[in-house]
């Protein structure tokens, strides 16, 4: 269990969440 | 208690997806005008104002005012209006008495351009109105470069997608069984490809929409640009850019995380797949946020089997396209080995993402279809049935594989058999090309699909239509219940007054004192109704006199008559107006 590998985990997360908002932004737009 | 969790969480979904508000349907309508179509006004008007059922944006709007000669008469460039955002208006000169024409061209929120053109007069007498030429934009989202870019943007992101799935799911086994980092890096690299491929494609298909829309050549990049997150459409897709920017970064971090030679992903592996998991779900759910779901009620349910019916095709094509690349990338002497592992998951999974393509696909055709005839009488129809071909040939060739070289390969690798082996993986090989091949035509005609108006909800009257008439002027006679009715239109060109008349007749004598009610309602694309009353102008001929037909192409024209004393006669005819 590195730092590198966690901090990795942690920026794909982070895209994870930033998408999904965007998405639910993009609804809230839409809907 | 598992599958008793699962069909929960379905259920959950589902009263998720109904409770979401449903939109009214279709595209931007135009609800009211001033000056009212067709009216003549005492007063010189100083702007247009067009009202429409959603919210318009004025720059990719078109409108035009001309007189009698063709000349234009707007003095400034469409813009909101400032007490109402669903209305344009636009400015004209200080009209003199006469006709005009006012055409209209509006983007709808999921890009598909509207028309429609009426006529107004300045009075006091301003005279008969003129035969106007109603411009002919032929304009839609399905021109060759709109559809083409679409295509290549929408399999590439299923591809990347499905790649990355097929990476870090279906082939991970061989992570374990060693030897075969290569190939499964060369899947890898293909996903990245394909992502590539999508984030060049997304910014091209948008300045291609967006030049569209705003009529100016794509070339007019400074002019394009700065428009392209000025539409709903414009806006998702940029999104949708961004999210698969975002896929990129956590994909990329997923699978340098999980390393060759682990049998369980560690815990910040997880974490990773979860990332890009989260990336993957966010951008296939906005194709269906600029397009026909977010528009069609029930919208919530529209927008779930939209993403549903993405999610199985990235499966089915990226797991393809990874077979391809495991197999070209495997050292001949260890592909029956690897290719006995992973066909039958990937079969599983495929046979699982047909089974949601199919139910999935078909309700929503269901919804979008409002006759079956639509199935063969509208281009959507026919781009839906090349689509559904297209899929089933695939299908086919699925199953061959499934039957014949999965069998064969689970032999030839427990046999260490080298020729069956070989036989096996070239089958293989052809079959899955064919099927890649089929489902690539497959997409393009969902590319295509999903650039046409799906067909005007007024097409659902039609089966009951009691004849067709047009183009040109209309003199057509109908008995119903002992009734002979001439039904007339004259001269049925768009745009213009066309004079409505019903002649009824019994047993030879003028029927009086009816009450007559039209309805017409455009087959082409969906608009609002309009219904008029006929007014009797001599004993059994009821006329009116309106520029109802307010563009060239089909309508329905349903006729309510009422005759004291008997039920109502009911009389639909299509009437086809030109220009």
């Amino acid at each position: 269990m590195s730092t590198r590998d966690l901090l990795l985990a942690l920026l794909a997360l982070l895209c994870g969440a930033a998408a999904l908002m965007l998405a639910a932004l993009v609804i809230a737009a839409t809907v | 208690m598992r599958i008793g969790g699962r069909a929960g969480a379905l259920l959950v979904a589902l009263a998720v997806a109904l409770a979401l508000p449903a939109a009214v349907w279709g595209h931007a309508s135009l609800l009211a005008t001033q000056p009212q179509a067709s009216g003549v006004l005492a007063q010189p008007p100083t702007q247009v104002r067009l009202t429409y059922s959603e919210r318009i944006e004025p720059r990719f709007a078109v409108i035009s005012v001309t007189d009698a000669e063709g000349k234009q008469v707007t003095a400034g460039s469409p813009a909101r209006a400032p007490d109402d955002a669903d209305s344009i208006v636009v400015p004209v000169h200080k009209l003199p008495q006469g006709w005009y024409l006012v055409w209209w061209r509006v983007i709808s929120a999921d890009g598909h351009p509207v028309r429609g053109a009426f006529t107004f007069a300045v009075g006091p007498s301003p005279g008969p109105p003129p035969q106007f030429v109603i411009p002919s934009l032929g304009e839609s989202a399905a021109t060759t470069k709109l559809v083409g870019s679409r295509w290549i943007l929408l399999l590439a992101m299923l591809a990347a997608i499905g790649l990355v799935a097929f990476r870090s799911v279906i082939a991970r086994p061989l992570q374990v069984a060693g030897g075969s980092e290569r190939a499964l890096r060369g899947v890898a690299l293909a996903a990245g490809g394909a992502l590539a491929v999508a984030l060049v494609a997304a910014p091209v298909y948008l300045v291609f929409a967006t030049a569209e829309f705003s009529l100016r050549p794509w070339t007019d990049l400074g002019q394009i640009v700065p428009l392209v997150r000025d539409s709903g459409f414009g806006r998702a897709f940029s999104d949708l850019w961004a999210v698969l920017a975002l896929f990129a970064v956590a994909a990329g971090a997923a699978l340098a995380l999980d390393r060759p030679g682990r049998a369980r992903r560690t815990g910040e592996a997880l974490l990773a797949i979860m990332g890009a998991g989260a990336c993957a779900a966010a951008a296939l759910s906005l194709p269906g946020l600029a397009g026909h779901p977010a528009t069609t009620s029930p919208v919530g349910l529209m927008l779930a089997l939209d993403w549903l019916h993405l999610a199985a095709a990235s499966i089915w094509i990226g797991g393809l396209a990874g077979l391809l690349v495991l197999t070209a990338a495997t050292e001949p002497g260890a592909r029956v080995r690897t290719l006995a592992l992973v066909v039958p998951r990937f079969s599983r999974a495929a046979m699982g993402s047909v089974a949601v393509l199919l139910a999935t696909g078909i309700v929503a055709s269901i919804v979008h279809l409002p006759t079956l005839g639509a199935l063969w009488q509208t281009s959507y129809g026919l781009a839906l049935i090349a689509k559904s071909a297209l899929l089933t040939l695939a299908l086919v060739l699925g199953a061959v594989n499934n039957l014949r070289s999965r069998p064969r390969l689970a032999a030839a690798a427990e046999r260490r058999d080298q020729v069956l082996g070989d036989g096996a993986v070239r089958l293989l090989r052809r079959l899955v090309l064919g099927e890649s091949a089929l489902l690539a035509g497959a997409v393009l005609a969902a590319a295509i699909l999903t650039s046409l108006a799906p067909p005007s909800s007024a097409l659902a009257k039609l089966g009951s239509s009691d004849g067709k008439v047009g183009p040109g002027s209309v003199s057509r006679t109908f008995v119903r219940g002992g009734v002979r009715i001439q039904v007339g239109i004259q001269p049925n060109r768009a745009a213009i007054d066309n004079a409505f008349a019903l002649h009824l007749e019994q047993g030879g004598k003028p029927v009086r004192n009816a009450q007559i009610t039209a309805e017409l309602d455009m087959l082409d694309m969906s608009m609002q109704q309009q219904a008029y009353t006929l007014a009797e102008i001599s004993p059994g001929v009821y006329q009116r006199k309106r520029p109802a037909l307010v563009m060239v192409g089909h309508w329905l024209l349903a006729y309510t008559i009422e005759i004291p004393g008997r039920t109502a006669i009911h009389l639909q005819v299509v009437d086809k107006a030109d220009g």
